[in-house]
């Protein structure tokens, strides 16, 4: 399947400022009502549904304050495929504390809608497999 | 002569009624002498005989009140007896003629299967079957089989001389003697015995050769003592597919007269206060020259002969040695009449056993005569020895005495001897000892009585007997001032067990706990010799009865009444100790009836009170002695042991204690009745039944143990209740859960895994996503443990799929909370946060103050880690303060996890150790093992810290020992860490190196990552204070491994920045380097200070030269 030449990364930017910016609606708008939203590499769920990728969304930018990405790359893979390599900081609610995570995201566009996202924290290894996926044209 | 069966007359010198075809003349049951019809007592031994014949074919029921009331299974020795050899008389004479003369040799055997205390089973055509050990029981009924054979080939050896001269017949028997145990009871409506002890009898009997008697193995290792065998080829025998052993009975023993040799295998043990008691006896005998009568009294096996051996021994050291002559009562009365005093006779005169009667009466006139003559002069010397001659034989002492003048000649005879014993004692004090009077015949119970009265010379008899003699002369233990009764009790426990030690080592044996063994043995020298014999032979624990043993209590078993054995029995199923309440519903009997059984048993000693009372007054009862027990339960048939199980169990549940704690009292019942059940096969509903109940109370049990952490108990339970599930699907997945859930609590985390996933399949199909999502979440938390974080990862994932979406549940806090711990553990603190604050909201909107307060707990735990020490502390606070509220459990986690805090992250020792302390409490009050196991361990560490090596020490070896003693093998692993640190501490270098060998290898087992981590760090730290740094490094490398396996980041900084340290003192600079680089760049991801001071020192290779 081929994707409309749109910027696909700069969508999946936008979309995830959006959540960082608390504005779920607007994040999840651009998801698939069938999407879904993967973080099982990290143990966190598999989320099926707008609805629920939204809910998830609210559950992991809720759990922190002063939070947003420090770092952002994307990448278009081709094949409706988009790459995410992004650190993401912020501090525990009430607190002053410090964390930051690295995290890779492998975003798929169907008919300029998201339906997938996987999530993993290996960005190497996460990489590598979307680059052979979108090689591949797609085919899951 | 007039028959006794029909009342004809018939010719003098006939042998059978020609009216009837009854044997005319009987044979006495004791010495075998041929009677005339109508007689009652035997004209040559004095024997009461039968009133009335008994005519051969008619097979003996058992007396009144013999053990046949129920089906028994009972350990016996079978006979079989096939009569030949009298075809060809058959062609000559009447048919009639024939019959009685066989019944006649029939009767003949059958009169020696009753001399030995057997009974004729059936007669099948001209063989006999008869059995020694049912319905009544004898402690030697094997002995007694082999010689009621030997004796039937004697008695048709003399049969065959008469009526071959007389009729040319010339009957001929093959024997067979088998032991074994077999099912008692009435079959068909006859008194008999079924098994295959039986069908081995047969067929030995089958195999014997004319005149012979062959035994299996069974009744020539009971008989050895007392009859010589010859070993034979091992018989093919019909119907068994191993060749049998068998052996040919050749004659009685050369020690067959003397009972069983008293052992001195092993040293006398205790009874100094008894031996003291005879040696007083004899010194007042002695001293003032009157006589003494002293009764040991005790039961079989006590010890009794063993104290006379010792007594006589020390005879031996006096000043003026007395004679010793002894003399003993047999069991079946092959002693015949005063066979005691004889044996004292032959003694006191030099007679021995083959001497023939003119010989033994010439030596008694020669030893006697000169004595009795100095005193009484010749002719009365001659009228005192007369009698006595007669023992030895009528010879030409003259006729017995006119029955008119019985009592007389009585007198007379007891006088004779009363004269003899005070003769020998005018030469120096005289001991006569009676052993086991309670055979004794009345002749002689009359004769030391007689004796005790009238002697006035220095003479002590000492006579032993078993309990029984009371029952016959309910007399004889009146005191009077030249009688006395000792009663010898059973040894106590310290005795018995340095006995059971002494009996080990002089066979050569070993037995894993010679106190159990001992207490098994109830202080009873015999028992616990034959035990240790047994283990010596055969290996083993000692929990298989002796035959020797069996033998003995079934017979005391047998004397009882009926109405005490039958509550023996039902008693027996109880257990060792029981409430009388139990008893009362099993028993059947009246109130009134039930005080009165019991309180016989009290008073025979079979019984003794319990200890403790019950609540509404019932008391509390034991067997005095275990193995009575075992005995009357063995007895039971399987059916009923099935059937009388659950009937018990039935009680417990409705009883006033049938609650939690009686589950395993129930379990335990209701298993051996599922188990007998199916070896009796009773009928497939009645199993199923049973079945069901002990499925249920097994896993109760297993419940109500896992609620006390005894881990052992309850996998105990589960495995037995898993066992019973058969076809219950359901019940096996959920016992199989449980199961796994304490084989992780053991710290068996493999078995754990995969019990649990044997669940998930089963759960799945269920459509309970909550339940499959809690296999999961246990599956995932015990790779976590494990140190396999993608696997464990991965079963959270699968389990908050499965849940996330639908409403909250304590599975899901749970997963949450398990993830957030791992991404702690691991460093991924944004996730670990993510997770702790789903579980806390989701513990919050259940109202779970359990799960919030573990919430916090990861959260406090999370702050710490990235250095939030304020958080961190308000959290594990709260943690605390959410758990008191809910949970003592909780608490001590809590608490503990606190300490945690304040020792690693706020460096307040003293804080930690109040809390560990504090937890350390509450763990012991509500008996959290493993809690305490980590606590004692905790609370040494810090006492190391603080350089207190003693307190370190101590929490050492407490955390060991429970470690230990709860089978939670791989919590030892935090004793070794410690003991390691404090052994290196010492510069004990090799034995730090084991210890800590040993606690990481028990940290991998049981998947504890971070210990296995901390024991090969202090490895590595012991093997380069020995100076091979190699080895150091190749501890450490272990350690980085694990850390990267389980993602114990802080561990791995610290390790890498060792290694650093390592490669920069071996001259590696690169690898000093690279090693250093990861540390730093870990420190960065944790605000652990440990790591965070490694990471400086790390700092400080990276800055260094190079």
């Amino acid at each position: 399947m081929t994707e409309p030449q749109t910027d696909l990364v700069e969508l999946t930017r936008r979309s995830m400022m959006d959540a960082n910016d608390s504005d779920f609606a607007a994040a999840a708008a651009v998801f698939a009502d069938d999407a879904v939203f993967d973080v099982s590499d990290a143990g966190i769920g598999r989320f099926e549904g707008r609805d629920a990728v939204r809910g998830y969304l609210e559950d992991w930018i809720g759990s922190f304050e002063r939070q947003g990405f420090t770092s952002w790359e994307g990448t278009d893979l081709g094949a409706g495929y988009v790459f995410v390599d992004a650190v993401f900081e912020g501090s525990p609610a009430g607190s002053d504390a410090h964390v930051r995570e690295r995290w890779a995201f492998r975003v798929r566009w169907d008919h300029g809608r998201i339906s997938e996202v996987l999530a993993a924290q290996d960005v190497v290894a996460a990489l590598e497999a979307a680059r052979s996926l979108a090689s591949a044209g797609g085919a899951r | 002569m007039t028959c006794a069966s029909c009342q004809a007359a018939n010719p003098d010198g006939a042998s059978f009624c020609m009216s009837c075809g009854s044997p005319l003349q009987r044979l006495c049951p004791s010495c075998g002498t041929e009677a005339p019809a109508g007689a009652k007592f035997c004209g040559n031994c004095g024997t009461a005989l039968a009133s009335a014949d008994t005519p051969a074919a008619a097979v003996p029921e058992p007396a009144s009140g013999a053990p046949e009331e129920a089906e028994q299974r009972r350990m016996v020795t079978v006979l079989f007896a096939d009569l030949s050899g009298y075809t060809s008389i058959s062609e000559r004479l009447d048919h009639e003629t024939v019959k009685a003369l066989v019944e006649r040799c029939l009767t003949r055997l059958a009169a020696e299967v009753e001399r030995y205390g057997g009974r004729v089973d059936k007669f099948i055509g001209d063989n006999v079957m008869a059995v020694f050990g049912a319905p009544v029981a004898h402690e030697d009924d094997p002995v007694r089989a082999v010689r009621a054979a030997l004796g039937m080939q004697a008695a048709m050896s003399a049969l065959r001389e008469e009526l071959g001269a007389r009729f040319g017949m010339e009957p001929e028997l093959r024997v067979g003697v088998n032991t074994g145990e077999v099912l008692a009871g009435r079959i068909g409506g006859a008194y008999t015995v079924v098994g295959d002890a039986v069908n081995v009898a047969a067929r030995l009997q089958a195999a014997a050769p004319v005149g012979g008697v062959l035994v299996g193995e069974r009744t020539r290792r009971l008989s050895a003592a007392d009859i010589v065998y010859r070993a034979i080829e091992p018989l093919t025998l019909k119907g068994k597919s191993e060749p049998v052993p068998a052996w040919a009975a050749v004659e009685l023993g050369a020690d067959a007269h003397a009972g069983h040799e008293t052992s001195r295998a092993a040293p006398l043990i205790g009874r100094a206060e008894e031996l003291a008691r005879l040696d007083g006896a004899l010194d007042r005998v002695c001293r003032e020259g009157g006589s003494h009568l002293l009764t040991l009294i005790g039961q079989a096996g006590v010890g009794k002969s063993r104290l006379l051996l010792e007594f006589e021994l020390g005879l031996d050291g006096r000043e003026s040695a007395p004679l010793l002559l002894s003399g003993r009562c047999s069991a079946f009365g092959q002693s015949g009449s005063y066979g005691p005093l004889i044996e004292m006779l032959q003694a006191a005169c030099a007679i021995s056993e083959i001497d023939d009667s003119s010989t033994a009466r010439a030596k008694l006139a020669e030893r006697l005569q000169p004595l009795l003559s100095e005193r009484e002069g010749a002719v009365e010397a001659e009228r005192r020895i007369a009698p006595l001659a007669r023992l030895f034989g009528a010879g030409d002492a003259g006729p017995a005495a006119p029955a008119e003048d019985q009592q007389s000649a009585r007198e007379g005879f007891f006088g004779a001897v009363r004269a003899v014993v005070e003769a020998l004692a005018n030469e120096r004090p005289v001991v006569l000892a009676w052993e086991d009077i309670h055979w004794a015949d009345e002749g002689s119970l009359d004769l030391i009585e007689y004796l005790s009265r009238w002697l006035r010379a220095p003479v002590m008899q000492l006579c032993l007997a078993r309990d029984d003699l009371l029952e016959r002369r309910p007399e004889w233990s009146v005191v009077r001032r030249t009688v006395s009764t000792a009663f010898l009790e059973p040894l106590p426990a310290d005795d018995a067990r340095r006995l059971v030690e002494s009996l080990l080592a002089a066979a050569g044996a070993q037995a894993e706990r010679p106190a159990e063994l001992a207490e098994r043995s109830g202080g009873n020298p015999l028992f616990a010799e034959a035990m240790v014999q047994r283990i010596a032979e055969e290996g083993g624990a000692g929990e298989e009865l002796p035959d020797t043993v069996q033998g003995l209590l079934a017979a005391r078993l047998d004397s009882l009444e009926p109405a005490e054995r039958q509550l023996v029995a039902d008693a027996a199923v109880l257990g060792r100790t029981f409430s009388e309440a139990a008893l009362e519903p099993l028993a059947g009997m009246s109130r009134a009836d039930l005080d009165r059984t019991v309180a016989a048993l009290l008073e025979r000693g079979i019984l003794v009170p319990g200890e403790g009372a019950e609540e509404g007054g019932s008391r509390r009862l034991a067997f005095k002695h275990v193995l009575i027990r075992d005995v009357a339960y063995e007895m039971l048939p399987r059916a009923a042991r099935a059937r009388r199980h659950a009937e018990v169990a039935t009680f417990i549940l409705d009883g006033p204690g049938g609650g939690e704690a009686a589950s395993a009292v129930v379990a335990e019942h209701y298993a051996r009745s599922v188990a007998y059940a199916a070896e009796a096969h009773l009928p497939a509903s009645e199993q199923e039944s049973l079945r069901q109940s002990a499925l249920r109370y097994g896993e109760a049990a297993g419940d109500a143990a896992a609620s006390l952490y005894s881990n052992p108990e309850a996998l105990g339970h589960y495995g037995a209740a898993a066992a019973l599930a058969g076809t219950d699907e359901a019940a096996a997945q959920r016992i199989a859960e449980k199961s796994g859930d304490i084989a992780l609590r053991l710290g068996r985390v493999e078995p754990a895994i995969e019990a649990w996933e044997s669940c998930l399949e089963y759960q799945g199909r269920q459509g309970d996503p909550v339940h499959v999502a809690e296999l999961h979440r246990k599956i995932g938390a015990a790779f976590a443990h494990k140190g396999e974080r993608k696997r464990a990862i991965e079963h959270h994932q699968q389990g908050i799929n499965l849940i996330k979406d639908r409403e909250p549940s304590l599975t899901l806090v749970r997963l949450y909370e398990d993830a957030a711990w791992l991404y702690v553990q691991v460093g991924d603190n944004m996730l670990a946060i993510y997770a702790a604050e789903k579980a806390l909201r989701l513990a919050e909107a259940l109202g779970e103050a359990r799960a919030a307060s573990r919430a916090h707990g990861i959260f406090g735990r999370v702050f710490a880690r990235i250095g939030d020490a304020a958080k961190a502390r308000e959290n594990l606070e709260r943690a605390v303060a959410l758990a008191q509220e809910s949970d003592a459990a909780e608490t001590v986690l809590a608490l503990q996890a606190l300490g945690h805090n304040l020792e690693h992250t706020e460096g307040d020792r003293d804080g930690a150790r109040a809390r560990y302390g504090e937890a350390l409490e509450l763990a012991e009050r509500i008996g959290d093992v493993p809690a305490q196991i980590e606590l004692r361990a905790a609370l040494g560490q810090l006492a190391f810290e603080r350089g207190e090596w003693e307190e370190a020490r101590t929490g050492a070896e407490a955390s060991a020992e429970l470690a230990e003693r709860e089978g939670l093998v791989g919590k030892l692993c935090l004793a070794n860490v410690l003991r390691g640190r404090l052994r290196l501490h010492e510069g004990e270098l090799a034995t730090a190196c084991g210890l800590f060998e040993a606690a990481a290898e028990l940290a991998e087992q049981a998947g504890w990552s971070e210990v296995a981590a901390s024991a090969l760090m202090g490895l590595a730290s012991a093997r380069e204070q020995a100076g091979d740094g190699a080895a150091a490094r190749a501890a450490l490398l272990d350690a980085l491994r694990v850390c990267e396996r389980a993602g114990l980041l802080p561990q791995s900084v610290q390790a890498n920045a060792r290694l650093a340290a390592a490669w920069l003192r071996d001259g590696d600079t690169e690898a000093a380097r690279e090693a250093a680089t990861r540390a730093v760049e870990g420190a960065e991801r944790v605000h652990d200070p440990a790591a965070v001071a490694a990471a400086a020192e790390a700092q400080a290779v990276l800055a260094g030269p190079g």
